[in-house]
This record gives C-alpha cells, sequence and structure tokens, in this order.
C-alpha cells in the first residue's frame, strides 16, 4: 500500500458527468470532498478551442478524447465456450477518459425512462404473462419509480439547460412533444433546437403515417443560458462536431459548462487527475471501506483514506473496480448466483441509409447538432401491444442525423466500388441528397443469464491486474424487435420520397468492432433484494455501506433510450438520499 | 480542399445559425479549413 495522504470526508472515483455531480452536491453539504480522475483536466479554451475542436481525423478518428486501450482495455467474447480476446482499437463502444468523462465528447441526446421501464419485469408480466418472456431473460424491476426520479429528472436538465418540448407537463398532454413520455413537473429550461431540413421532412413525413414526432430533447443549447449554478452556456451554431468531439463553443452540456466552474470554486473540494485508482481498501470485517488506493502519471502509489466512497468511473469500469476489490459476490452464470457482474447489457442500434433525387434535395448535411432531429416514441418500451409480435422492448427512431464530416458521412449507393473515380462519383453525386441517421433506430436490449462481465483468466492491464471480460451476444428477442422497429423506420424514409433505402439490421453475432453507442449499463445493479442487486435503490452497497456506486452499472437492463439523463437522475437520488438521510445517521439505508 | 470543393462540404465554417432554417437551398461559400483559407492569408513574396 502507498504513501497516505491526509484523511478526506468524501473521494470520488472519476470526475465525469456523475462524479462532477456527486462532488458538487456533496461539497455544497460542507463535506471534505476529492475526486480522482484517470485522465487529463480539461477545459475548453485549452483542450478545444473552435480553432482545432473540429478535427475530425484528430478525434473521430483517431479517438484523441478517449482512453487509449494501451492504458487499459477489455477482453470480449460472444459466448461462454469460447476465448475472449482483448480489444486493441474502440469499436462498438468508446470508453472515456479525462475529467468530464464522456459528457466532453457526448451527443447530448438527453431523454428519460418511461415509468413502466423502472418496473419492466411487474409490468410485463401483468400485460403478457410470464410465459411471454424468455426463458433465460433475467430482466428486473429497478426498486426506484418514475414518480420518485421526475424532481431529479427535473434537475439535471435545468442544469444543462436542456432543448425540447415537453409531451406531458403534470398529466397534460402537449402539442408537439413526446405524448409518451412520463409526466414531467414543468417544461423544458429551453425550447427546442431549430431543425435542418432532411429532419424537418421526416417530422412531416412521420406526422402524414399517423406518429406524433417531436424534436429529440437536446443538450445543445437554442439559445444562451444561465443554470441553476450561475453557469453560462451560449447557443449552439449547428456546426456539426460535436459527438465525438469537445464543444469549443460552450454550448453543450457537459462537467465542464454546467458543474465544474462551480464545483472548483470550492474551497472544499479538491481534484487530483491523470491518477488511476486501483482498488477501493476494506477494513478487516470487509464490511466498510477505508479509501482508496491510487497510481499517479509518475506511477507512485497513494492511499486515500476517506469516510465515504463514490465510484462514478463509468459503467464498466465500476464493474471492473468492484470485482478487483472484492466487494459483493461475483456472478456466475453457471449457477446462477452472485451479482457483480450480473445483468450487462448494451443497446439495439440499427439504421436506414435513403438515397434521394440529387435534383430536388439539398440537405446540407454539415449543419447539425448532435441531439437534433425528429424523433417517434410509438415503438419504445410498451407504448405498443407486442402480443402479436413475440418479443418485448423497443426504442425510439428518428431522422436525428448529426453531420456531413467527409470522412465519415459519404454515403453511396450499393454495389458502388469502395475507392476510384465511380466512388468519387457516387459521393459528389449522393454527398448532399443522402440521409444517414446514424442511431436511427435506438432500441433496448434486454438482460440475460449469460451476458455479464467477469475477471479474464489470461490477460492483464498495466498493473498486472486482471482485464475485465465481457461475454455478449445478441439475443432472438432484440433481434426481432431490431427487425420490426427498422422496417417501420424505412417506412417513413419511404413516405418521404426516397429513391432508395439501405435496411442496416442488427443483426447477431454482436460484433465488437462496429460501433453502436457508449451505453454500456448494467453489471452493478441496483435492485430491492441483495441476492439479485448489488446497490440498493439509493445506489449505496449492499455490503459496504459506505460505498455508493454511480452509473448505468445500476440499470437491471437498459430501455430505448440514450441513458445519461436517467443517469444523472439517479446521481442526483443517491445525493439526495446522502445528504438526507445517511449523513444523519451513517449505516445502510434499507434493511433487506 | 479540392475533395471539399467537389462534394460541397463547406469544411469547419463552425456557424450555421443564418443556414439552419434555409430548407433545401444549396449553402453558398466556399470551404474553410482548420488552418483558414488562402484568401484570408496575405499571399508570401
Ligand atoms: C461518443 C459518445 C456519445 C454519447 N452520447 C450520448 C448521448 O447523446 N446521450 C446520452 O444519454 N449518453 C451519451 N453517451 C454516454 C454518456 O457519455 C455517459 O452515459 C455518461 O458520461 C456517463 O456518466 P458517468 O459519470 O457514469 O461516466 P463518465 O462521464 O464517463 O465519467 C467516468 C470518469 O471516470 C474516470 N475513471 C474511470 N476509471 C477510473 C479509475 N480507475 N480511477 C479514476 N478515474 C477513473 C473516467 O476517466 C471518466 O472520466 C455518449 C458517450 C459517448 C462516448
Ligand atoms: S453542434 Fe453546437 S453544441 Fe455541438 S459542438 Fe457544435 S456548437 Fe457545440
Amino acid at each position: 500500500m502507498g504513501r497516505k495522504l491526509p484523511r478526506k470526508d468524501v473521494v470520488i472515483i472519476g470526475l465525469g458527468w456523475t462524479g462532477s455531480i456527486m462532488a458538487y452536491e456533496l461539497a455544497d453539504a460542507g463535506l471534505d470532498v476529492i475526486a480522482i480522475e484517470r485522465g487529463p483536466w480539461r477545459n475548453t479554451a485549452t483542450d478545444y478551442p473552435p480553432g482545432y475542436a473540429a478535427d475530425e481525423l484528430r478525434y473521430r478518428i483517431r479517438h484523441e478524447l478517449f482512453l487509449s486501450p494501451s492504458q487499459t482495455t477489455f477482453t470480449f467474447r460472444n459466448k461462454m465456450d469460447q476465448t475472449a480476446l482483448p480489444i486493441r482499437s474502440w469499436g462498438a463502444f468508446m470508453p472515456p477518459n479525462g475529467v468530464g468523462g464522456g459528457g466532453v465528447h457526448w451527443n447530448a441526446e438527453t431523454w428519460r425512462f418511461l415509468p413502466s421501464d423502472f418496473v419492466l419485469k411487474t409490468h410485463l408480466t401483468e400485460r403478457y404473462g410470464a410465459a411471454f418472456l424468455p426463458e433465460d431473460m433475467t430482466i428486473q424491476d429497478w426498486g426506484v419509480t418514475y414518480d420518485e426520479l421526475e424532481p431529479h429528472y427535473d434537475r439535471f436538465e435545468y442544469l444543462c439547460g436542456t432543448s425540447g418540448q415537453a409531451g406531458n407537463v403534470k398529466g397534460t398532454l402537449m402539442e408537439g412533444g413526446n405524448p409518451f413520455e412520463g409526466p414531467r413537473s414543468r417544461p423544458y429550461p429551453n425550447p427546442p433546437q431549430e431543425q435542418p431540413f432532411g429532419h424537418t421532412l421526416f417530422g412531416k413525413a412521420a406526422r402524414d403515417l399517423g406518429y406524433k414526432p417531436f424534436p429529440q430533447p437536446s443538450g445543445n443549447m437554442s439559445r444562451p443560458y444561465q443554470n441553476p449554478l450561475g453557469v453560462r452556456l451560449g447557443p449552439c451554431t449547428y456546426c456539426g462536431f460535436c459527438e465525438w468531439f469537445g464543444c469549443g463553443n460552450y454550448s453543450k452540456a457537459s462537467p465542464q459548462t454546467t458543474v465544474l466552474p462551480a464545483l472548483v470554486r470550492k474551497p472544499n473540494f479538491t481534484a487530483r487527475d491523470n491518477s488511476e485508482v486501483t482498488r477501493i481498501n476494506l477494513d478487516s470485517s470487509g464490511k466498510r471501506a477505508t479509501g482508496v488506493t491510487f497510481v499517479d502519471a509518475a506511477g507512485e502509489e497513494w492511499e486515500q483514506p476517506a469516510d465515504l466512497v463514490v465510484l462514478s468511473a463509468f459503467a464498466i469500469f465500476n464493474v471492473q473496480l468492484l470485482l478487483l476489490s472484492g466487494i459483493g459476490k461475483a456472478y456466475d452464470p453457471e449457477t446462477n448466483t452472485g451479482v457483480v457482474g450480473r445483468n450487462f447489457t448494451h443497446q439495439t442500434i440499427s439504421d436506414v441509409v435513403s438515397f434521394f433525387d440529387p435534383t430536388k434535395f439539398v440537405f446540407n448535411p454539415f449543419i447539425a447538432s448532435a441531439a437534433i432531429g425528429m424523433c417517434i416514441d410509438e415503438f419504445n418500451g410498451d407504448n405498443f401491444d407486442h402480443g402479436p409480435h413475440g418479443f418485448v422492448g423497443g426504442g425510439y427512431m428518428g431522422q436525428i442525423q448529426t453531420n456531413g464530416r467527409p470522412i465519415e458521412t459519404t454515403p453511396v449507393p450499393p454495389g458502388t466500388p469502395l475507392w476510384g473515380a465511380q466512388w468519387k462519383k457516387a459521393v459528389k453525386e449522393n454527398y448532399q441528397s443522402a440521409m444517414k441517421p446514424g442511431t436511427g433506430v435506438h432500441g433496448s436490449m434486454y438482460s440475460y443469464r449469460d451476458v455479464y462481465v467477469d475477471l479474464d483468466p489470461t490477460y492483464t492491464d498495466r498493473f498486472n491486474r486482471p482485464l475485465a471480460r465481457i461475454t455478449m451476444d445478441f439475443h432472438d428477442n432484440e433481434i426481432k424487435q431490431n427487425k420490426f422497429l427498422t422496417d417501420k423506420f424505412a417506412e417513413i424514409f419511404q413516405a418521404m420520397g426516397a429513391r432508395q433505402m439501405v435496411k442496416e439490421y442488427r443483426k447477431a453475432p454482436y460484433d465488437v468492432t462496429k460501433y453502436q453507442t457508449t451505453h454500456l449499463c448494467g453489471g452493478a445493479i441496483m435492485g430491492s433484494d441483495p441476492g439479485t442487486s448489488a446497490l440498493n435503490r439509493y445506489l449505496q452497497n449492499w455490503d459496504v455501506p459506505n460505498l455508493f456506486v454511480l452509473g448505468a452499472s445500476a440499470f437491471p437492463q437498459n430501455a430505448g433510450y440514450n441513458p445519461t439523463g436517467t443517469v444523472a437522475a439517479l446521481a442526483y437520488w443517491a445525493a439526495d438520499a446522502i445528504r438526507s438521510k445517511y449523513l444523519k445517521n451513517p449505516g445502510q439505508l434499507i434493511n433487506a | 480542399m479540392v475533395g471539399w470543393k467537389m462534394i460541397g462540404f463547406p469544411g469547419i465554417r463552425y456557424d450555421y445559425r443564418d443556414w439552419v432554417g434555409r430548407h433545401n437551398e444549396r449553402y453558398p461559400h466556399p470551404p474553410v479549413s482548420i488552418a483558414g483559407r488562402a484568401d484570408w492569408t496575405p499571399a508570401k513574396s
């Protein structure tokens, strides 16, 4: 164990979205807080100013803002009888690194989950009967309800200045918003962003088909905004270099543009960057965390003692650190026992690329933000009757194209050669008149007995610790869901007048080389039974009550939305529980 | 920049607030790169 630093009230592991929110809340409660972050400190003005923020090669292709797999990676396999191999270049997801975490380079698509998502098992069993669910599906209720989380969703949206159109305010449906959303206590803090041509066409076609399209809730500012912490954001300029990039304009909600400026002014907050936490330390009873051990950039090992440990290192890193610290029983799929690593999920994404007549359509695809677009929610969650279809789950879908960046987004019709004069001709002809929504169909992924995280038996990291091993494949339920949703999605492009469409269904086996989203979920899930969850409903660890674990690792299964609205709402919910309950009487908050 | 001109990509113009609502109109300005634009930079002798 390394040299010991002075004790703190709270140590926060990872200073991304949830770490920043929790650090602010606990520093605000007067506690002495230190955050330890694996990657570098990042500021808008010095790290991604407008002068070079829009470098597609540097950020999109060479992944400058992300974790380098040479620092740490995961091993991957589809099936339990295969040997997992290390991921050496990121593909299906892009692990964040550095202050701000994923918040620096996210799209800022800022969704709430449906009320039924939080009671999924109960809801589906009541509506369709237990026999309707696949036998090896391990979905669970969350132990927290939408109504309980509503004020916390609201806080995050007002922190971020989310631009959107409410669909349901206190039970009253609002024209132009998402009619399926749970009731919200008040409208979004900012109106929706303006929509470019292609996105508007999609909305019109969807309406003509009888759907209720609405603008995607966006953390890209539709106008200047000052948040409740006094931090200001500027209006988004639709620059089209947004997701995978930092915003040089202070226009995208991120820890840097919403909470860190207020946090760093607090005298009882300190942070260390370029320092990787390698272990959460326990006392001899194994029931109490004493702090953390971390390694700084010089390779020096330190111990940071603290009374309260907050693990907010991003979903899969949370799971890995719990496993490496021996906290909670590791999940064993054979015996179906243990909780850490269980119910790991990702997302079921697909797309439809469509080609329009270049003499009639000019989309200017480079005019966009990363959370722009028009969506429909008719096929999400349990918003439609699944009875006739033989699957559960769903997702939102929309024309949410974020860019016309020329390395990434030059769609050509099938059959075009991959290079040379014919390819150039096709790129030229279609660049302005093709549509490529990207993550157009944003499907759920439910949990299964054989999809999980454990420690790899072979491969180790730079500290000689086992890498986390992902075992993941798509199951029939998700494949059926995706086929149904993708076909529905294509109908809308057909109605818009596309002359050719390419349906890019999501198929098994799960391919770790193709980007889907960075919405890894589960592995340290919340719930009401310590036998099937690692955390209680306040994200407090069942075994070590002075440890709270924040992030999508708490999701028992993933819904058909982006996770961060819910991840942040849960962080506020946990912060509220710590401030109002735990600090008064430190100990296990739930007697199970 | 030849490729950008060929396909009609205006580079990193950065601010399209004036054009986002101009639907189905071709964006009129030539590309700008991270290094700026030749005609914004004095010629070297
Ligand atoms: C390209 C991209 C686009 C995305 N778009 C969206 C979107 O539009 N909408 C949405 O809802 N979500 C989106 N996400 C996901 C979103 O970024 C995450 O859900 C969110 O950042 C999670 O917050 P977090 O606090 O759990 O983790 P993070 O914000 O990632 O923060 C975790 C931090 O912990 C640090 N850390 C990890 N391990 C250690 C360690 N051992 N010691 C010290 N520090 C450590 C990491 O470096 C990181 O800074 C996107 C992600 C990516 C990559
Ligand atoms: S699209 Fe808007 S929010 Fe995104 S990087 Fe550009 S200016 Fe910032």
